[in-house]
């Protein structure tokens, strides 16, 4: 009996020629499509030894490589991809949608723009202009060998007038003193981020520089996600370090001689948690955080103000800090209206004694095939750090002081509003508002003084993006 | 009193979301595949905002590990 | 307490279905195509099918059609006395997603549409993609989990195998 061959195989640029010694004589030498420049050499070692060396595609983060034993029914789980958004998808073993060595690139320009220092919280008695940042970012993501990278770049330059101290009015009603010259930085920041599956687990590496005139960061992270074969949950959890300095600005100078001339700070980041699949449309995530911070968390640039000497000293934190968090989130389809209900929570704690509330409500909703429209609120409240005071009557016993807004007890709200739209497969174009306004009305326990300095912001995204396939 | 109310939430959850004792088959998951039912949706804005978030406001992290510098005047 | 354990047994418990395996005879089922032709998994005839189930967005299945084209495009004109055929099974619930693939793609492969997933849950899928390739017995001889390019030729020597056994 002949073999049977299957007669028009398809020679490619890159097709190999196949062992002729196969199966039993008869199986074909089939060479597969080879389509792109991922191409991989096909494992040797197949079934019932004498196989032959065949051509494959490995086209995507999708194709794996297959366990040479697959045959019979004991096949492998379809493998999910590890698409750079693995950690955050709600698909959990399903499929990602990145197409196969797809070169994604979007840029993003944000302006940012704090709201003025109103005449009444200011302690010149004139409202006062705040912080405006430009920033400029770009992505890109594609495929690389068997994984997935993807390189953020952001490029900023910030400027204005920013919180110094805060003193007691005329009334004792705490006033802001704001820092005199108008300051200008830039900060550029990059980071990467290489996905790849690891036998059963999806792994991520991360690695990212951020620099400043007076700031320098530098982080390593490492995350993994793992969906054992046919459950409907996936675990995720990642581990993250970042060293960081801080050189003021005439730190330590005629002009500003108690102020630091530089300090070290290093964080590690971890987090645990799981998704569960609960229907066929709807998905919920639990994540535990443990964060510790250890070296200079002062703001070198902030005083605290003391009845007590009429003056004011540089700021004073520990130089430690706990923090513990746990999040929730829930993702709902709507398929009669072709909508997604979002909705996260993160409930947060430190050793700085600071308890904080995080509420946000998302509402995608595709408007034909192009249009995604995408309105969302955010509700924020927190609790002050133990050692916080708009200012002093005296000194602590344990040194500390800051009168920081972040460190003060309040809450915001903020309302945004996102408009994306696809233009002809492989563009993107986009915009979105926020408006964020913080108060201590906002706060989830009655806030007694408020902080001068609380922040309201507006910031205006345009976006586009472009797909090479 | 706190098992009890977690019970009920957990109960109340399921009958808003319609969960089921039936277990998602892997056919069944068109709905949860698309895009806007991403954890993150739009990874872009999401990483500028935590940034943003992160420079105003004491707490932050959560779901990731952060990282990237200060911007924070 | 045992209410809530149940619940949470549901939530942790992984699809334990029975799935369609290797030297199961295939269930007798039936429907009409794109084209209006009826295809119909037991049809007497002698012939070695293959079955693969697929969705628009289950993005390994997007790359296994095209290679299941050129693989028909391959056995069909094998010289055996029996035919190889492909079907292929969509699961996606509004037709126009399966509509545009098959436009995009160009395919011109039969397929069923199975919106309501009678078809995937006799055959019990373990996942997206499952293709089944089905002897002129009407059992199943290979199962294909996923799509994995370089598992392809372990099923080109089954499909091999099934024509020369035929012949």
């Amino acid at each position: 009996m002949d073999a049977i061959k299957a007669p028009n195989s398809v020679e490619g640029p890159h097709a190999q020629h196949g062992d002729l010694s196969v199966v039993r004589g008869a199986a074909p030498r089939a060479n597969h499509v080879v389509e792109g420049p991922h191409a991989q050499h096909g494992d040797l070692s197949v079934v019932r030894g004498a196989a032959p060396r065949a051509n494959h595609v490995v086209e995507g983060p999708h194709a794996q490589h297959g366990d040479p034993g697959v045959v019979r029914g004991a096949a492998p789980r379809a493998r999910m991809s590890a698409s750079l958004q693995a950690l955050t998808s709600a698909a959990l073993a399903i499929p990602g949608m990145a197409q196969a060595a797809d070169i994604e690139t979007d840029y993003l320009y944000s302006r940012y723009e704090e709201g003025d220092l109103p005449a009444a919280d200011s302690a010149s008695g004139r409202a006062s202009e705040r912080y405006s940042i430009d920033s400029h970012l770009f992505r890109v993501a594609g495929v690389v060998g068997a994984g997935n990278v993807a390189a953020d770049l952001t490029v900023e330059s910030m400027s204005g007038a920013s919180p110094w101290w805060v003193q007691p009015g005329a009334d004792g009603r705490p006033v802001q003193v704001m820092s005199g010259a108008s300051i200008e930085e830039e900060r550029v920041d990059l980071q990467l981020s290489y996905a790849q599956p690891v036998g059963v687990i999806d792994a991520v590496a991360k690695l990212g520089y951020s620099d400043e005139d007076d700031y320098q960061a530098a982080n390593v992270g490492f995350e993994a996600q793992y969906t054992p074969p046919g459950a409907p949950y996936t675990l995720s959890a990642g581990i993250g370090y970042s060293d960081d300095r801080i050189e003021p600005t005439e730190g330590g100078s005629a002009q500003y001689p108690d102020r630091i001339r530089s300090a070290d700070k290093n964080t590690w980041t971890s987090y645990a948690g799981a998704s569960w699949i609960l229907g066929p449309q709807t998905v919920v995530q639990g994540v535990f955080g443990y964060t510790r911070h250890d070296g200079y968390l002062t703001d070198p640039y902030k005083r605290a103000y003391f009845v007590a000497s009429a003056g004011t000293v540089p700021e004073s934190r520990p130089d430690g800090r706990q923090i513990w968090t746990l999040s929730g989130r829930l993702r709902h389809y709507l398929p009669a209206l072709s909508a997604a209900l979002h909705l996260d929570y993160r409930f947060f704690r430190d050793d700085w004694k600071i308890e904080s509330h995080t509420l946000e409500l998302a509402w995608q909703q595709r408007i034909g095939e192009a249009w995604l429209l995408s309105p969302s609120v955010r509700w924020y409240s927190q609790s002050q750090a133990f050692f916080y005071a708009p200012y002093y009557a005296d000194f602590r016993d344990d040194g500390f002081a800051s009168s920081d807004y972040r460190l003060s007890p309040f809450g915001a709200v903020s309302a945004r509003l996102d408009l994306k739209r696809s233009i002809a497969r492989h563009w993107t174009v986009g915009a979105g508002i926020e408006v964020y306004e913080a108060s201590g009305d906002y706060a989830i326990r009655s806030v007694d003084v408020e902080n001068p300095g609380l922040v309201d912001y507006t910031s205006l995204q345009l976006r586009v993006g472009y797909r090479f396939e | 009193m706190k098992r009890v109310a977690a019970v009920m939430a957990g109960a109340a959850l399921c009958l808003l979301v319609g969960c089921s004792a039936q277990p998602v088959q892997p056919w069944q998951r068109g709905d949860l595949a698309r895009p806007e039912m991403a954890f993150e949706p739009d990874p872009l804005v999401a990483s500028y905002r935590r940034h943003v978030q992160f420079s105003k406001e004491a707490a932050s992290g959560g779901t990731t590990l952060g990282g990237g510098g200060c911007g924070c005047n | 307490m045992r209410s809530r354990g149940a619940w949470l047994g549901a939530l942790l418990l992984p699809v334990t279905a029975l799935a369609l395996d290797v030297g199961d005879t295939v269930p007798d089922l039936a429907a009409q195509d794109q084209s209006g032709h009826i295809q119909r998994l037991q049809d007497g005839r002698s012939r070695v099918l293959y079955v693969d189930f697929w969705a628009s967005w289950c993005a390994p299945c997007m790359q296994a059609l095209p290679a299941l084209q050129q693989l028909h495009a391959r056995w069909r004109a094998a010289p055996s006395a029996t035919p190889f055929e492909v079907l292929t099974v969509n699961v996606d619930t509004r037709r126009q997603d399966a509509r545009r693939v098959i436009d995009r793609l160009g395919l011109e492969l039969p397929v069923i549409f199975d919106p309501d997933g009678l078809w995937a849950e006799r055959f019990a899928l373990p996942a997206m993609p499952s293709g089944y390739l089905i002897g002129p017995d009407g059992r199943v001889r290979h199962v294909q989990v996923g799509y994995q390019a370089d598992a392809f030729p372990e099923l080109e020597r089954a499909i091999a195998s099934l024509l020369e056994e035929d012949s």
